[in-house]
C-alpha cells in the first residue's frame, strides 16, 4: 500500500506543469471573460436583449462547437457559455495525449520496467497513474477556482463562488475519462500514434455529438455516449440551473470501468508490446529496406510529415469555419450595439466589421497557430538532440551547420504548407459563400504569416545547440505573452499601453487583412529572422549535444 | 625519400574542461595505423569524452587531435568520412524500423552497399524489419555496431561496443573487428572490461579522472588480472597450503567447495589440485571498474608508489582477515610462510576494508596491486613503453607490504616460474 501511495504521489508530481498551466490559465480566463461581460452588457435593457439575441444567433451558427447558451445575460451564464462549455474538448485532447504517453510512452523509455521492478503491481500501476492524473486535474481545478473566485470577487463581479468551483471540478471529468480511455486504447492497438489519433477522433466526434444533439432531435437518443454531455447536464453555473450529481457519478463510473479494463489489459499483455501486434514485414528478406529518405534535408522534412499534416488540417478547418461564419456573425451581431463594439475591437473598426472578424478569427489566429506549429517543430528538433538522433547523424560526414540548414528548410516547409493551405481554404470558402475579399490584403495577410513563423522558428533553431531544453519554453512564453497582450487584451479592452504591445510578436504581424502590410512590423520580423540566421551561422561549428 | 608514417590517431594536449575537475586533460596519445587500442577506465573517467572529441562532436578547450593527419576540429567532415563510430549512449529512433535507420545513415555517409548492411545484420542476428522501439538493448547495440562497420571505415572508434551483447554475439563482434583489422582498419575502443580489450586490442591506455595514467602493451594488463575461482571437488584440500601457492590467495575450503583468488597464471593452482576429481570450476574476473571503485573508495588512499611500502611497526589498523600482504619474491615464493596478522596490515593511509567482507577485501587488495602498477604515473603522468622499461616486459610491480623496496619485484605473470 505504501508503495502504491508513493507511486501515485510521484505520478501526481509529474503533472505539475499541467496543474500550473490549467489552473492559472482557467483562473485568468474566467476573470477575463467575466470582465468582458461588463463591457458587452449592462448599458440598458434593450441593448442587453439585443446582445442576447446576437449570441443566440452566434450559438446557432456554432452549434457544432459550443453547447447552447443559458442565461448569457448574466456573468455566470456568459462565462459558462463563452469559456467553459467549449474548453472541455481542449482539456480532453490534452488528457488523451498525456494518457498515451503515460504508459506506452514510458514503456519505451524503460520507466515502466523500473517501476514494476520495485514490486509494484501492474494493476496498481495503471490505477495509480489514472488516480494521479485525476488528482492533478482536481488540483488544477482547485487552483483555477481559487484564482477565478479571488479575481471576480476583487472586481466585484457577481459570479457565484460555489457553483463556479463545482463547475470547474466537473469540467475536468471528461478529460479524466479520455485519459483512462487513451491508456486503454494505446495498449491495444499496434501503433501508439494511431491509437492516440483514434481516441482524439472519438473525443472530437462525441463533443460534436453532445453539442448537435440540442439542435438535431434524432441525436438526443445516443448522446448519452458522450462524456461531454454529462458535464453539460451535470454542472450548474448559470442562474436557474441545478447541479445534477448523478451525471458526474455516471461519468466517474464510466471512467472507473475503463480504468479496470486498462488494468486488465496491462495484466494480460507483455510489457513493451501492444495487445494486438502488427505483422512484421520482412522487407530485408526480399532485398529491400523499408522506405526512408536517404538525404538529410528530405529526411528532416519527412520526419515532420505528420506534424505538418496535423497542423495544416487544424488550420484549414479553422480558416474554413471562420470564413463561413463571417456573414452569420456580423449579421447576427448587427442589431446589438455592444456586440458591434466588440466586433469593432477585433481590428476592422465600426465600418469593416466583417473584415475585422476575418482578420482576427482567420489571419491573426492562423498566424498564431502557424507560429505555434513552428515552436512545435523546434520542440521536435530539441527531442532529436536530447534523444541523441542528431549525434547519430553527426557521426556521419556532416557538419552541424548542415543539420541546422536542413532544420531551417524543414521549418520553411512546415510554415509554408499550412499558410498556403489556409489561404486556399479562405479563398474557396469565401467564394462558396459569396463573400468578397480584398485580394491584395488577403495575400498580404497570408504572406506576413511566414516571416512571423520563421522568425519564431529560426530563433528556436539558433537556440537549440546551446539551450536545447530552454528554447521551447522561451518561444512559448514569448508567443503566449503576445497572445495575451494583443488578442485577449484587445477583446477585453484592457487598455494595454502601446509600448507593451509593440514588444510583442503579434503586434509586428499587425492587421494586414484590414490595413495591408505594416512595413515597420515586417521590418521587425525580418530583423529577428536575420538575427537568428546570423546566430546560426556564427555557431556553425557549435556542439549539438543532448543538452 | 621514405614517406613519413602518419599516425592514425594523434592527440596533443587534448583537453576538454567541463569544470569542477570533470573532463579530459592534456591527453597525449598516438595510435598507429592498423593498431587496435583499448582505452580503459572506470565510469566517468573521460573515455566517452575522448571519443566524442575525436569525432568532433564536442570541441576541445585546448589541444588538438588528428585522424590520419586531419584535424578533427578544423575538418570534422573529412574525419568522419574515414571513421565508423559507435556511441556509448545509443540514439532513440522510436518508430523507425532498423532498416530505415541504417538506410538513412548509409545514405548520409554514401558508398555503403545494402548487401554489406544485410550481411552484417545477418551475422549479428539483427532483424532489420522491426521497429527500433521494439528492439531489446542488445539489438539496439547490434544496430549501432552495423552502423559503425557498414562503411568499412579506415578507423573504428567504438565506445564500449559489446555493452548489452550476449556472449555469442560478442564473439561474432570480435571476429568482425579482427576482419576489419586484417583489412587494415585502426581500432580505438573504450571499455571498462579487461576481457573485451583483451579480445581485441594490442595496446592499452588507462584513464582516470580525465588523465591518461598508463599507455602500454596489452601484456602488462595480464599481470593485473585477478580471478575469483570457485571449485567443487571430491577429496581433501588444505586451504593454508593453497594460500602458499604463487598467485593464489584467499583460499578457503568449505566441505567440497574451494574458493580462492588467482592472480596471473592458473597453472600452479591446477597442478595443486590435479589429484582431485573436480566436478565444477567457475572463474570470475572483477571488472576494472570494481577495481577502480575499491581503489578510489577513499580518495585519501591515493598516493604514489611509496604508499605501498608499509611500515609494519607503525601500521595503524590490523586487518582480521589474513591477507598475504608480503608476497614472496619469485625465487622464494613456495617457501614463504603464511602471512601473519602483522604482515597483513594495511599500508599507512590506506583504509582497511571491511573485515567481514572478503570480497571487498579482495578488491581492495587487487586495487592495491593496480595502484602499485599505476603508482608512478599518478603524479608524473603517462608512461610509455621504452620510457624506463623494456619492450614486451611489464612495469615493476611493488607488492604491498614489501619491506625492502630494492628487492626484486615480481614481473608480469608470464615471467613467473610456472610452479612454485
Amino acid at each position: 500500500m505504501r508503495r502504491a501511495t508513493r507511486f501515485t504521489y510521484q505520478a501526481f508530481l509529474s503533472h505539475w506543469r499541467g496543474i500550473l498551466v490549467i489552473g492559472v490559465g482557467f483562473g485568468v480566463l474566467v476573470v477575463q471573460q467575466a470582465t468582458q461581460f461588463t463591457s458587452l452588457f449592462g448599458s440598458g435593457a434593450t441593448n442587453n436583449a439585443d446582445a442576447v439575441a446576437g449570441m443566440q444567433s452566434l450559438a446557432r451558427t456554432f452549434a457544432v462547437a459550443i453547447p447552447p447558451p443559458r442565461r448569457v445575460d448574466t456573468v455566470a451564464g456568459f462565462v459558462d457559455w463563452r469559456l467553459l462549455g467549449a474548453s472541455t474538448i481542449y482539456l480532453a485532447i490534452y488528457a488523451l495525449i498525456t494518457g498515451a504517453a503515460a504508459l506506452r510512452g514510458e514503456e519505451e523509455t524503460g520507466l515502466v520496467d523500473s517501476w514494476l521492478g520495485t514490486g509494484l503491481g501492474r494493476s496498481t500501476l495503471v490505477i495509480g497513474r489514472i488516480l494521479a492524473f485525476g488528482l492533478a486535474l482536481a488540483a488544477a481545478a482547485a487552483l483555477a477556482a481559487l484564482i477565478s473566485i479571488a479575481g471576480t470577487q476583487a472586481a466585484g463581479l457577481p459570479l457565484p463562488p460555489g457553483p463556479l468551483a463545482i463547475t470547474l471540478f466537473m469540467l475536468v471529468l471528461p478529460a479524466l475519462f479520455y485519459f483512462a480511455l487513451s491508456m486503454l486504447v494505446t495498449q491495444v492497438l499496434p501503433s501508439r500514434r494511431g491509437a492516440t489519433g483514434l481516441v482524439a477522433a472519438l473525443a472530437g466526434s462525441t463533443f460534436v455529438l453532445a453539442n448537435l444533439s440540442y439542435v438535431v432531435a434524432g441525436l438526443s437518443v445516443i448522446r448519452w455516449v458522450s462524456p461531454f454531455f454529462y458535464f453539460d447536464q451535470g454542472h450548474a453555473l448559470a442562474e436557474g440551473t441545478e447541479p445534477q450529481p448523478a451525471y458526474a457519478g455516471a461519468l466517474l463510473l464510466a471512467t472507473a470501468l475503463v480504468t479496470i479494463a486498462a488494468a486488465a489489459v496491462f495484466r494480460w499483455r507483455d510489457v513493451g508490446a501492444p495487445l494486438i501486434r502488427s505483422r512484421d514485414r520482412h522487407h530485408e528478406q526480399a532485398g529491400h529496406f523499408p522506405f526512408y529518405p536517404r538525404r538529410l534535408l528530405t529526411a528532416t522534412i519527412w520526419e515532420l510529415r505528420w506534424t505538418i499534416v496535423g497542423w495544416t488540417s487544424g488550420i484549414v478547418l479553422l480558416a474554413a469555419l471562420d470564413t463561413a461564419s463571417i456573414k452569420p456573425v456580423t449579421e447576427g451581431f448587427g442589431t446589438s450595439t455592444a456586440l458591434k463594439t466588440y466586433l469593432a475591437r477585433l481590428g476592422g473598426g465600426e465600418s469593416q466589421l466583417a473584415l475585422g472578424f476575418l482578420s482576427f478569427a482567420v489571419f491573426v489566429l492562423g498566424a498564431t497557430l502557424v507560429a505555434t506549429a513552428a515552436i512545435n517543430v523546434v520542440a521536435r528538433f530539441a527531442a532529436d538532440q536530447q534523444e541523441r538522433r542528431v549525434e547519430a547523424l553527426l557521426a556521419q560526414p556532416l557538419r552541424p551547420l548542415d543539420v541546422q540548414l536542413a532544420r531551417i528548410a524543414a521549418l520553411l516547409v512546415a510554415a509554408v504548407v499550412p499558410t498556403g493551405a489556409m489561404f486556399v481554404a479562405v479563398v474557396f470558402t469565401a467564394k462558396w459563400f459569396g463573400i468578397d475579399l480584398h485580394a491584395a490584403h488577403l495575400r498580404g495577410a497570408t504572406l506576413m504569416v511566414l516571416p512571423l513563423a520563421l522568425a519564431v522558428g529560426v530563433a528556436g533553431v539558433a537556440m537549440l545547440p546551446r539551450f536545447t531544453r530552454l528554447a521551447v519554453w522561451v518561444l512559448s512564453a514569448a508567443l503566449g505573452l503576445s497572445v495575451v497582450v494583443v488578442l485577449v487584451g484587445a477583446m477585453s479592452a484592457w487598455g494595454v499601453p502601446d509600448w507593451a504591445t509593440r514588444l510583442t510578436l503579434l503586434r509586428a504581424y499587425g492587421r494586414p487583412a484590414v490595413q495591408g502590410i505594416d512595413t515597420s512590423g515586417l521590418a521587425v520580423l525580418l530583423v529577428l529572422l536575420g538575427a537568428g540566421l546570423v546566430a546560426i551561422a556564427v555557431q556553425a561549428r557549435s556542439e549539438m549535444t543532448a543538452g | 625519400m621514405a614517406e613519413i608514417p602518419v599516425a592514425a590517431i594523434q592527440t596533443r594536449g587534448l583537453t576538454r574542461d567541463f569544470g569542477a575537475g570533470r573532463g579530459l586533460f592534456d591527453l597525449d596519445l598516438e595510435v598507429r595505423p592498423g593498431e587496435a587500442y583499448g582505452y580503459l577506465g572506470p565510469n566517468g573517467a573521460g573515455k566517452s569524452t575522448t571519443l566524442r572529441l575525436l569525432m568532433g562532436l564536442i570541441r576541445p578547450t585546448s589541444g588538438s587531435a588528428t585522424i590520419f593527419g586531419v584535424d578533427v576540429t578544423r575538418d570534422p567532415v573529412r574525419v568522419k568520412a574515414m571513421v565508423g563510430y559507435l556511441p556509448g549512449e545509443l540514439a532513440q529512433f522510436g518508430d523507425m524500423r532498423g532498416g530505415q535507420v541504417l538506410s538513412l545513415l548509409a545514405g548520409l555517409r554514401g558508398g555503403v552497399s545494402a548487401a554489406d548492411i544485410r550481411t552484417l545484420a545477418k551475422r549479428l542476428g539483427l532483424d532489420l524489419s522491426r521497429h527500433y522501439r521494439e528492439y531489446s538493448r542488445g539489438n539496439k547495440q547490434k544496430l549501432a555496431v552495423v552502423a559503425a562497420l557498414m562503411a568499412k571505415p579506415r578507423v573504428l572508434i567504438l565506445d564500449e561496443p559489446t555493452s548489452g551483447l550476449d556472449p555469442l554475439v560478442q564473439q561474432e563482434f570480435y571476429r568482425l573487428i579482427a576482419e576489419a583489422r586484417e583489412a587494415g582498419a585502426t581500432v580505438f575502443m573504450s571499455s571498462h572490461v579487461f576481457a573485451e580489450v583483451e579480445h581485441t586490442c594490442s595496446r592499452v591506455g588507462i584513464i582516470r579522472d580525465g588523465r591518461l595514467i598508463r599507455d602500454g602493451d596489452l601484456q602488462e594488463i595480464h599481470s593485473m588480472r585477478v580471478h575469483r575461482v570457485t571449485i567443487s571437488f571430491e577429496g581433501d584440500l588444505d586451504a593454508d597450503a593453497l594460500n602458499r601457492i604463487q598467485g593464489v590467495s584467499q583460499a578457503r575450503v568449505h566441505g567440497s567447495l574451494l574458493t580462492c583468488h588467482v592472480q596471473g597464471d592458473f597453472d600452479p593452482l591446477l597442478r595443486a589440485i590435479s589429484g582431485l576429481r573436480v566436478t565444477n570450476l567457475v572463474s570470475q574476473e572483477p571488472s576494472l571498474e570494481e577495481v577502480f571503485l575499491a581503489y578510489y573508495a577513499d580518495e585519501s588512499a591515493v598516493e604514489p608508489v611509496a604508499a605501498s611500502e608499509p611500515e609494519p611497526e607503525t601500521a595503524p589498523e590490523p586487518v582480521t582477515e589474513p591477507v598475504p600482504a608480503t608476497e614472496p619474491p619469485p625465487e622464494s615464493g613456495a617457501d614463504t610462510a603464511p602471512p601473519t596478522d602483522a604482515e597483513s596490515e594495511t599500508a599507512p593511509g590506506h583504509q582497511a576494508p571491511d573485515p567481514g567482507d572478503p570480497e571487498a577485501h579482495h578488491l581492495a587488495r587487487s586495487a592495491f596491486r593496480l595502484r602499485d602498477w599505476l603508482g608512478s604515473e599518478l603524479e608524473s603522468g603517462p608512461q610509455r613503453l621504452g620510457e624506463g622499461e623494456k619492450e614486451g616486459q611489464g612495469p615493476e610491480l611493488v607488492e604491498p607490504g614489501r619491506t625492502d623496496p630494492s628487492a626484486p619485484a615480481p614481473g608480469p605473470a608470464e615471467d613467473q616460474p610456472p610452479d612454485q
